[in-house]
């Protein structure tokens, strides 16, 4: 392992031998906001479902 | 169990078209797969210990907010439902959860050379920590080694599963010295952190006055507008896992809006 700090140089080559070594990265996920939009509305349509259930059980119990 | 030799490689200063001598080490490392059981069912059943009362305790604010505004008895016909539904619907995505970490496990690898840290997780571009701008390197025990550099978040998590994980952590030792956790500190900010959040998030909730619920709600949304920035940070988490936390948060910062949207349309 090397004892002294390497030169910005040699830093920048090893660093794209590593990334070359390390391969393609992987396929990208969809962005934080799809992923909010697509989980709010999940989250709606459950809210939404639980409303009317207990609609149904308000109307049907009074 | 004996470790899997991590894989070496001798990188050829030819591949690049350089015509500088290089020789150096890169060494790559995997997730142990036989540990991926054990950890997951740790580390969901820490996750169901908070996220099933939080959920339950944020439907019941809601139930509360809506009777007393309503006054009416309709809302608490909710709770039963809400409690039932509530654990289901925490409950029913753990299988595919499952699955996506399995994956994850698999496609965790981490690339060590004489001055680079490369992580590569799937569906998160790579995170990279060169050896100069290290700024700490943390040791907890039982738990793995946190390499941080000076931009918030990026950071790079190597856990103790890790198939040669000896062997980086003497290799980390020689970049810098590994410090132990300052569990203290970190349990007081997080405790402080709670108990702004959850105390803000209450007294926007249940303080009568609507200037004092007010003011606590501005509390509360500059608490989760913190929180949020620093998981937007994070570069070795998924978009998914940043997402589930910003609408948790969300639904923390839903209340201050409720409270003065029943404020402006019940006045009494």
């Amino acid at each position: 392992m090397n004892a002294h700090p390497p030169s910005p140089e040699d830093l920048r080559l090893e660093l794209r031998q590593v990334r070359a070594a390390s391969g393609p990265p992987g396929e990208p996920q969809p962005s934080v906001a799809r992923f909010v939009a697509r989980q709010g509305l999940i989250f709606l349509l459950v809210i939404e479902v639980v409303f009317v259930l207990s609609a149904a059980l308000f109307y049907y119990l009074r | 169990m004996g470790r899997v030799s991590p894989e070496r490689t001798i990188a050829p200063a030819s591949d690049l078209g350089h015509h500088e001598e290089v020789s150096m080490q890169i060494r790559k490392y995997r997730l142990e797969p036989s540990a991926f059981a054990s950890t997951t069912k740790r580390r969901l059943g820490r996750h169901l210990a908070w996220q099933i009362p939080l959920t339950v305790g944020l439907t019941f604010v809601f139930i509360l907010l809506s009777s007393r505004a309503q006054r009416l008895e309709v809302a608490w016909w909710w709770f039963p439902v809400a409690l039932l539904a509530v654990p289901c619907l925490i409950l029913a995505p753990i299988p595919r959860a499952m699955k996506r970490a399995r994956k994850a496990w698999d496609e965790f690898e981490l690339t060590v050379s004489d001055n680079v840290l490369h992580l590569r997780l799937g569906g998160v571009p790579p995170v990279e920590v060169l050896r100069p701008e290290v700024k700490r390197v943390v040791e907890r025990k039982g738990f793995g080694l946190l390499v941080s550099s000076p931009e918030p978040g990026r950071q790079i998590f190597i856990p103790e599963h890790l198939r040669g994980f000896e062997e980086v952590r003497e290799h980390l030792r020689s970049w810098r010295e590994l410090e132990p956790p300052s569990l203290a500190l970190d349990r007081f900010l997080g405790i402080l952190r709670t108990v702004i959040l959850l105390g803000s998030w209450v007294a926007s909730a249940a303080i009568p006055d609507i200037r004092f619920a007010l003011a606590a709600g501005v509390v509360l949304l500059a608490t989760v507008a913190l929180l949020m920035r620093r998981v937007l940070q994070q570069k070795a988490v998924d978009n998914r896992f940043k997402a589930k936390h910003l609408m948790v948060f969300g639904m923390f910062a839903f209340v201050p809006a409720y409270r003065l949207a029943f404020y402006l349309l019940f006045p009494s």
